[in-house]
């Protein structure tokens, strides 16, 4: 199944607001304000191209506005993130090329714009469409078809689903680019940074049993990746990738709680192979550092508590790589927040950390400095801490203004792009947002 | 004489902030078809049901169930008493599962009026209104404000 956009010609005005966002990068602080206007100028006048081509492009059903069975929803960002680092590019996860740095405001971490159609046939049966701007890994902000699925329910409540499928092998990793329906202005750098992938092509099933006094869900799915992340001056092809997993979920009263497994077989060599081939590498060690048919498992654990005007969630994982080339990944993190009529304060931590892989070749092997620089491109070991304000100021829509206080130790790179010599690893990334769901 | 015409502007002005601002207090009641097998609803249960957790009553029936307009005060009155939440963290709540593909909102009925009709002639259906609107086609299972 072929639902990538990047061979068709792109919606006007998206791509503009993509070109324009692009020169961003040479800005500088002070007349940066004034671009900065210009962008989120440019960013609604998108929004207001875009929605009805989109729409149109979508469902020609659109017209019959009296049908029930058609249901149309928009969502979106638009922040702005200012990091104060000048040897980091601030991205909100590893499918962006480049973000803020320098002091300088970027609408490329946390913009996004989307559009879902749902027609439903029946109370069993449902066709699910959503479609995504965001900075993605071509520099770009070319519209993805994030979702494609059809939806059985049985009448005993199990559920299917085939097609392009949100991930969720993570808790709420399916609904992070909708910032209305985060507490923050983006998920946790620390925890979902690593995770680049957003959809399957596949199926998925799941069942919800009384169990106790709670609700007991399960879920499998299976599929393959379609997603390429920027990797220096190449790009990662990470699409074609077999993954499955599931998920066990239980809810109670205010509290719900996963236990999660996913396992991704990679179909394609990271580029970090050619170049070493290139450098004269032996073949052995290039093997051992390859990605190529390498699996990269996911376990993950996660625990809601939401009473009233409480808000708490806490989650962990720990991703194990096969490839000696890519670092064991930890991270956790857990956030609060108090709804205080419709101002919501929040704060939290988050902490991501790879103990090191090591590849000994031997006392004054040659190919030694390059093994470790290999290693050395998936570390981290950081430490961030939140804090802001979400003001709902009408319905479905927030505006939100966020601090995070990255500390790190000097060689933790992973989760940022474009690092230079003099990075300390910490940064402050202070985020404005105003989101919307319809 | 300006001064009283003054004090009796500002007089109907505070009294029209206090009618505008003042929330809405009506008796909402969770309700039931008069043919429906269900004796009794827990908090739990109805909260279920309308959160989209799990939308079965304990005959194993699939429950259907139906929400007031965005537009009337009850809907927020009744989730407040229900959740403990704001209309806002409800509209957050359904956000995300309906933009996530993993659960749909109660369908809207119109009106009050319109609610009664559709639960009084689907004995599987589960509605709230005001009680002193319900007749004997439908049954109180649930009062959220005890």
């Amino acid at each position: 199944m072929v639902l990538d956009f990047d061979n068709v010609p792109p919606f006007p005005g998206i791509e503009a607001a993509g070109d324009i966002l692009q020169t961003s990068d040479a800005s500088t602080s002070v007349p940066g304000m004034k671009q900065t206007l210009n962008l989120i100028g440019n960013l609604l006048q998108t929004l207001c191209i875009a929605a009805p081509l989109l729409v149109s492009s979508l469902s020609p059903a659109w017209a019959d506005e009296e049908s029930d069975a058609l249901t149309l929803h928009y969502f979106g960002t638009i922040g702005l993130a200012r990091a104060t680092s000048e040897h980091i590019q601030y991205v909100s996860d590893l499918s962006q090329p480049n973000g803020s740095s320098a002091g300088n405001w970027s609408a490329k971490p946390d913009s996004v714009l989307g559009m879902q159609a749902n027609y439903a046939f029946s109370d069993q049966t449902e066709v699910v469409t959503q479609i995504v701007s965001r900075y993605r890994y071509n520099g770009t902000y070319r519209p993805e078809v994030m979702w494609a699925y059809a939806h059985f329910t049985a009448e005993n409540g199990t559920e299917f689903r085939v097609g392009r499928l949100g991930t969720d092998f993570y808790m709420l990793a399916d609904s992070r680019l909708i910032g209305y329906t985060n507490l923050t202005i983006s998920p946790s750098l620390d925890f979902f940074g690593q995770l680049p992938l957003f959809h399957i092509d596949g199926a998925d099933l799941s069942k919800t049993i009384q169990a106790g006094n709670g609700l007991l869900t399960g879920k499998v799915f299976a599929g393959y990746t379609g997603e390429k992340v920027p990797f220096g001056d190449a790009n990662w092809n990470l699409g074609d990738s077999p993954m499955l997993g599931a998920n066990i979920d239980y809810h109670q009263d205010d509290w719900s709680y996963r236990l999660g497994y996913a396992q991704m077989r990679m179909k394609h060599d990271w580029p970090v192979s050619d170049q070493l081939t290139a450098l004269g590498f032996p073949a052995v060690i290039v093997e051992e550092l390859s990605m190529n048919n390498k699996t990269s498992r996911y376990y993950s654990a996660g625990l809601i508590y939401d009473h009233g005007p409480i808000q708490l969630q806490w989650m962990a994982n720990k991703v194990v790589q096969e490839s000696l080339g890519y670092q064991n990944y930890y991270s956790s993190y857990v956030l609060a927040g108090y709804s205080m009529g419709n101002l919501t304060p929040f704060a939290g931590v988050s902490r991501s950390y790879t103990p090191s892989k090591q590849l000994n070749l031997g006392p004054d092997n040659p190919f030694q400095a390059g093994v470790d620089h290999v290693l050395d491109i998936s570390h981290t070991n950081q430490t961030t801490w939140t804090m802001g304000m979400r003001w709902n100021f009408r319905r479905n829509m927030d505006v939100k203004a966020q601090l995070d206080c990255i500390r790190g130790k000097s060689d933790s790179t992973f989760l940022f792009r474009g690092n230079t010599l003099g990075w300390n690893g910490s940064t402050d990334v202070f985020s404005l947002a105003m989101d919307f769901a319809f | 004489m300006k001064s009283n015409r003054l004090t009796r502007i500002i007089r109907c002005t505070l009294l029209l902030a206090l009618m505008i601002s003042a929330p809405v207090n009506a008796d909402v009641v969770v309700i039931v078809s008069a043919n429906c097998d269900a004796t009794a609803l827990s908090r739990r249960e109805i909260i279920n049901i309308f959160m989209g957790r799990y939308r079965f009553l304990p005959s194993g029936h699939a429950a259907k169930p139906y929400d007031l307009p965005t537009t009337d005060p009850r809907k927020a009155q009744f989730y407040l008493a229900l959740t403990g939440k704001n209309i806002s963290d409800i509209d957050a709540y359904w956000a995300r599962l309906v933009l996530t593909g993993n659960a749909s909102p109660p369908d809207e009925a119109s009106s009050q009026e319109a609610m009664l009709d559709k639960i009084a002639r689907n004995p599987w259906s589960i509605g709230y209104l005001d009680r002193s609107i319900i007749d004997n086609r439908v049954r109180v299972i649930f009062d959220p404000e005890h």
